[in-house]
């Protein structure tokens, strides 16, 4: 096992240092990044010239790569050009934020994704199972973010308006109240669920299929007919092997999950990283810009190793080679 | 039946030998015998007798032709001004059978902005899933023929990039490029093409194991004719079936991108951009938000049904 993890860390560099290069070329692309201060006009080319030796900018870009590669293994990624805040803080800083929200919608996707999708394939085409299936049609053909506006126009805007309670749009906590517990639940709540609409539908298609597909296993007969209860077939038997792929889909899942926070968090102004991240793509930020983009891929990568890792643990019938 | 019939189906042409390993293994005798009683069929008629069974999918595919039909007909016979025209009497006119979608904020006719912003966005997304596949067949087929170094690389290649997730790229290169509709499609095509290349790789590493191509080798056939002629129009179900299914992610990504105010900028309208500033007037125009988004949703939910009714159409497990 160990030396399984270990083959699949050495695999992983080769993917990782391609993902920076491209970033870096990509980025390098953006423009001047110093193009700010030459609108100062109080500091002469001479000044900027000397700003471009500080940042290593004068030199050659592979240099450049170079010198940013080991600056990031020694665990210095810089300087923000606009806070002048050291990146890491600021990435930490909004890292728990983005957390919450993920972490919200996670549980709120697993939660009704897994309840309709035992249910809809227990009572496949029911009228309940063609009513589901047909919501769940159309929230994987909706962009997040058009699900983000009519969220908030029916349940906060309306409900406002109603004179009923209603769910706050932006933030995460009402600043007359202060950053409480029950205020960020209170805030989470719509954009987790607008980040987790789509991918709930998604999932639920996959559950059902997947316990349709256990339900009539071999297995699964031999349970009943030595007497098991319909309940313990379905606990004990049925789950187990239906929903050991969600462990694949919430794994590979990620990366998409986090291009969602992007839009998501602009809109709902919440303040994580993929606000942080729209931020420094409007200022050409680049330490930001890679430091982020290094910190998503390298999570990815580890989240793909942990899904497999895990679901041998979880399957006995995965053996690693 | 004529005497062709004596000779070896898998000589024949039939949907089993087309279809290639899966076909033939899993068919076996008796699917063979039904085949036997049937006269010829086409590939191109099975397909279609069979999508056409799939009524979801066949309803789906008028209402996208209507949907496409509007927007490429109707700006033949009015002119792009009348989807930019300001009335400052008009703004925020709720919908009238004057105006069918209501007006916007500087009073432009909702109605005739959708058919504008629909022409771009069912553009942007066609060809830009045009780009990936095709990005996608090459990258798939290469690494999928040639094992070793080149496969080691392209797949590198294709599991990076597939790690980064793609709003990332596509904002940070939206900046560099700049806003239009040929730089928006290309940057959506050049990064949507990983799936694609994934799944023909996938086909091509089992079918170029068969004895097909085994004799195509032997008689002397180079390996770029090989795999043009003998291997891609085997994988070409799949193909079709991915191609489909990424238009609908296009228009998507072009959504989203546009929405966040990159991409094709205003005042050339899509159904994402004209959303960008749709969540200020929520509480007062609604039908700013909704019918943009309802297009989008109606036309990919279609072209979802129709991936679906493709994929059933050209399954080759499929008996009938």
């Amino acid at each position: 096992m160990t030396a399984y993890i270990v083959g699949r860390l050495i695999q992983a560099v080769p993917i990782l240092i391609i993902v920076s290069l491209v970033g870096f070329v990509v980025i390098q692309a953006t423009g001047d990044p110093l193009a700010a201060y030459t609108v100062d006009a109080s500091l002469t080319g001479e000044d900027i010239a000397r700003l471009r030796a500080k940042y290593g900018l004068d030199k050659p870009v592979p240099i450049q790569y170079l010198n940013w590669l080991k600056n990031l293994l020694t665990g210095d990624w810089g300087r923000s050009f606009y806070t002048k805040k050291p990146v890491i803080e600021m990435v930490f800083e909004t890292l728990p934020n983005t957390v919450i929200l993920v972490a919200f919608s996670y549980a709120m996707t697993l939660t009704i994704a897994i309840a309709l999708g035992i249910l809809t394939a227990v009572r496949q085409y029911s009228v309940l199972d063609h009513a589901i299936t047909a919501i769940s049609f159309v929230g994987i053909a909706t962009p997040s973010f058009w699900m983000g506006l009519l969220l908030i126009m029916f349940l906060a805007l309306r409900m406002k308006a109603a004179g009923l309670p209603y769910l706050p749009v932006g933030g995460m906590f009402d600043h007359r109240v202060g950053k409480t517990v029950p205020q960020v639940l209170w805030h989470v709540i719509l954009p987790a669920f607008t980040l987790s609409f789509v991918m709930t539908a998604r999932y639920l298609r996959y559950i059902r299929s997947s316990v349709l597909e256990e339900l009539y296993e071999d297995y699964v007969r031999t349970a009943r007919s030595k007497g098991l209860k319909e309940r313990v077939v379905f606990a004990r038997h049925v789950l187990r092997n239906a929903l050991l792929p969600l462990l694949t889909l919430v794994g590979l899942g990620i990366p998409s999950l986090l291009s969602g926070t992007i839009v998501i968090e602009s809109m709902y102004t919440w303040p994580g990283m993929g606000r942080l991240f729209w931020r420094a793509a409007e200022r050409v930020d680049i330490p930001i810009l890679m430091a982020l983009l290094m910190f998503v891929s390298v999570l990815t990568v580890l989240s793909s190793i942990v899904t497999d890792v895990l679901y041998a643990a979880v399957d006995p019938r995965i053996r690693f080679t | 039946m004529t005497e062709n019939r004596l000779e070896p189906q898998a000589f024949k042409g039939s949907p089993t030998a087309e279809m290639g390993p899966a076909g033939d293994k899993l068919r076996g005798q008796e699917a063979q015998q039904v085949d036997w009683m049937r006269p010829e069929e086409s590939m191109l008629r099975l397909y279609m007798r069979r999508f056409f069974r799939h009524r979801l999918a066949v309803a789906s595919t008028f209402v996208l032709l209507f949907l496409a039909g509007v927007c490429f007909i109707v700006p033949v016979f009015v002119p792009e001004i009348a989807a930019n025209i300001l009335d400052f009497e008009g703004m925020f006119a709720p919908p009238s059978w004057e105006h069918p979608f209501g007006m916007d904020a500087v009073g432009r006719d909702m109605l005739m902005r959708c058919i504008y912003g629909g022409r771009i966005s069912l553009r942007i997304g066609t060809l830009a899933a045009m780009i990936a596949v095709s990005i996608g067949v090459t990258v798939g087929a290469i690494a999928g023929y040639n094992m070793g170094f080149i496969d080691n690389i392209l797949m590198r290649f294709t599991e990076a990039l597939m790690s980064i997730p793609t709003l990332f790229i596509l904002i940070v290169l939206g900046r560099v490029l700049g806003p239009s509709i040929a730089i928006t499609t290309i940057i959506i095509g050049a990064l949507a093409w990983m799936g694609t290349a994934r799944i023909v790789r996938a086909e091509i590493l089992s079918l170029k194991e068969q004895d097909f191509v085994l004799a195509a080798r032997s008689t002397g056939v180079p390996p770029r004719r090989i795999l043009v002629r003998h291997l891609i129009p085997n994988v070409i179900a799949p193909i079709v079936v991915s191609a489909t299914l990424r238009v609908g992610q296009a228009i998507i990504m072009e959504a989203s991108l546009s929405f966040l105010g990159l991409g094709v900028q205003p005042p050339t309208a899509t159904w994402g951009n004209m959303l960008t500033r749709a969540q200020g007037h929520l509480r007062n125009a609604p039908w700013i938000a909704v019918f943009p988004g309802l297009l989008i949703l109606i036309t990919v939910l279609c072209i979802n049904f129709i991936g679906d009714g493709l994929r059933d159409a050209m399954d080759p497990h499929a008996l009938r």
